[in-house]
């Protein structure tokens, strides 16, 4: 067989092509436009909003008076202010903490169960999970009221004698806060460690690991990436929370979430409020960017 | 956990698991030496690999007790026993280096002091023919130095006893007659005794001193591996391990009377009653006519259906006169006078048949 093949002549782009690309990126925006518009809208020009205010004056009656300062940001250093900043990050690091421990035992325990098994648990963390946050709230104030379940529950165990004041409390707010995150912090942990092989557990048993070592040596390392994503979505989330510390905790100790709260709506003080705002948003970024590189370190460390 | 040298290494004794009221081992009694390389064989599901877990410490017996060189396991936690085990899927800590994991054990159980750590791993390392490995991480290596690593892992600490969970299942059929080889080589090296759990008979006979054979839960026959193969204890053992070619009659201890087919000799001193008569393929010669039959052989006539050669060897399937299949298997010369669709005769020393009552 014979080949004569000449070199292939550069192929024009036929403007029909042309056109189609054309119409092909038409549809594209088109497509796009209801989601963006809607970003837009509502995310983009409110965060705007938000940060202009932070840099305006307020007047006298609760409104925006122009002009640019940094004294909104500068007043934010008030020992009052930094005090409910230094709180809700303190509260959001324990409230990490305690959800990653938690979240990580009720991991371990739903792994080791039979599948069927398994399904049932993770739909009983699940479904209340999907419940209104409100009303998971409203809940513990009935559990926890002087002479309710849970109060009832000591008095037979001889905890506690007749009727707990435990509502508000700054232990009552915290127990509504792990409530509200820890199924946000299971899922990670629990998906992470159903990666696991189990036979690692065992050889680590067989080479003279008790139930602490199995844990430190072999699984928390292995699931280290479910840890991180948990915290992720635990911290963020605790730092803007702001009901549960109104209904549990009565409202005396706040978190920053609170304050905006307090800043726009007591105080009348827009201006303040928002570089509140601003500032609870570089708190969240920061510590994304920290996680995140941690996250990425890990990555890097492990493949 | 201090063992007694003279004790066997493993002795269980009655001993039973169940699992959701069904025995998924039952009423097990053995002794496995010290520096023997036994094998527990069965098919899967029959009970070997729960056998094994408690021995390990994964499992508590439900009945009898286990012994570790002479000391009671009972309630003794899988880190505390004296033994440690190759899993099938390896298991190597995908966090670790090769060297830490293989220096794992030393470091938990403080085993030698952290300077002498170094000098240890590389030794283990070059037990298992893997010399300067130890900073790869675990991905990088294939099937077969994954398994090296686990053996240099599990061994490091000279443990008195090795549980190897279907050690050669995972690898291709020429790294396994490799790793027969030399896993029999490492287990003489360190003297240390292996148990291995398998479903593969060519495995269990190749590396096995003494052989346990479990179906259902039980062990049915503990040999060496002649034993297990040449005197088979029941029809289950003769067909699991190679196979057999089974004729069932009345057997009154020198004769086995065939329904159909006539009397065939048998080894004398053999049950009397209800038996199968088990000959191997291998052990039955094929001829055309009846006056070729050597004198003093077991006979049975037939007609040949067809012969499959095999390189080394001929099959022949033979239909018997009661309507059965035998099979013979003879050399390559053999088959002369022979045709398909025609007569032939099946015969055998009566000394290379058993008579099974099971």
């Amino acid at each position: 067989m014979t080949v004569t093949a000449a070199p292939p002549a550069p192929v024009p782009v036929p403007p029909a092509a042309r056109t189609g690309r054309a119409r092909h990126r038409a549809v594209t925006f088109a497509l796009l436009a209801p989601a963006g518009l809607t970003v837009l809208a509502l995310v983009l020009v409110p965060l705007v909003l938000v940060v202009r205010n932070s840099f305006a004056l307020p007047d006298a009656y609760g409104g925006i008076e122009g002009g640019f300062t940094f004294a909104n940001y500068t007043e934010l250093f008030d020992p009052v202010y930094l005090k409910v900043f230094g709180y809700s990050l303190g509260m959001a690091a324990l409230n990490t903490a305690v959800c990653l421990l938690l979240g990580y035992l009720v991991s371990y325990y739903l792994a080791g169960r039979s599948p069927q098994r398994q399904g049932l648990l993770l739909l009983l963390i699940i479904v209340p999970f999907w419940t209104d946050f409100l009303v998971r709230t409203f809940a513990w104030i009935n559990l926890l009221s002087p002479g309710g379940p849970v109060n009832g529950l000591t008095d037979a165990l001889g905890i506690t004698h007749g009727p707990a004041q435990w509502i508000p409390s700054q232990g009552a707010s915290f127990v509504g806060l792990v409530y509200a995150f820890l199924p946000t912090a299971i899922f990670p942990i629990y998906a992470t460690l159903r990666g696991v092989d189990p036979s690692l557990g065992e050889a680590a048993r067989d080479l003279g690991c008790g139930w602490w070592r199995v844990h430190t040596r072999v699984l928390l390392p292995l699931v280290r990436p479910g840890l991180l994503a948990a915290a992720l979505l635990t911290f963020i989330p605790t730092l803007g929370v702001f009901v549960i510390p109104v209904l549990l905790g009565g409202g005396k100790n706040q978190l920053v979430g609170n304050l905006i709260v307090t800043l726009y709506t007591e105080f009348r003080n827009q201006p303040m409020g928002a570089a509140a705002s601003v500032v609870l948003l570089v708190l969240m970024i920061a510590s994304v960017a920290v996680l995140g590189t941690a996250a990425r370190r890990l990555r890097r460390r492990t493949s | 956990m201090s063992t007694n040298p003279t004790a066997p290494a493993v002795r269980l004794d009655r001993v039973g698991k169940v699992f959701g009221g069904t025995h998924a081992v039952r009423d097990v009694t053995l002794d496995i030496r010290q520096n023997e390389f036994f094998s527990i064989l069965g098919p899967s599901g029959c009970g070997k690999t729960t056998l094994m877990r408690m021995i390990t410490g994964f499992e508590e017996p439900s009945e009898g007790t286990v012994e570790l060189g002479g000391v009671p396991a009972t309630g003794v936690p899988a880190h505390k026993r004296d033994l440690n085990m190759l899993f099938q899927s390896y298991a190597l800590f995908p966090h670790l280096s090769v060297a830490d994991n293989v220096a794992f054990e030393l470091k938990v159980r403080k085993l030698r002091p952290r300077a002498q750590i170094g000098d240890a791993v590389r030794e283990a390392l070059a037990l298992v023919r893997l010399d300067g490995y130890g900073d790869r991480s675990v991905a990088q290596l294939s099937g077969g130095q994954r398994q090296r690593v686990a053996i240099a892992r599990a061994l490091i600490g000279r443990p008195s006893l090795l549980l190897l969970d279907e050690p050669l299942g995972a690898l291709d059929k020429k790294l396994r007659a490799e790793m027969q080889l030399e896993l029999k080589k490492i287990q003489r090296e360190v003297g240390v005794t292996f148990v291995t759990v398998t479903h593969d008979q060519e495995e269990a006979l190749t590396m096995s001193d003494r052989i346990a054979v479990m179906n259902g839960g039980r062990v049915v026959q503990v040999d060496t591996p002649e034993g297990v193969y040449e005197r088979p204890a029941s029809r289950f053992v003769a067909s699991f391990i190679g196979t057999s070619n089974f004729l069932s009659g009345t057997s009154d201890g020198r004769v086995v009377a065939v329904e159909g087919l006539g009397a065939l000799p048998v080894p004398e001193g053999g049950a009397v009653g209800e038996a199968h008569l088990s000959v191997r393929p291998e052990n039955v010669g094929v001829c055309g006519r009846e006056d070729q039959v050597p004198p003093g052989h077991a006979a049975l006539r037939g007609v040949l259906q067809q012969s499959v050669y095999l390189g080394s060897a001929v099959r022949h399937h033979l239909t018997l006169g009661d309507g059965g299949t035998l099979v013979a298997e003879t050399s390559s010369a053999d088959t002369a006078g022979l045709t398909a669709g025609g007569p032939a005769w099946a015969h055998w020393r009566p000394e290379a048949s058993r008579v099974l009552t099971e």
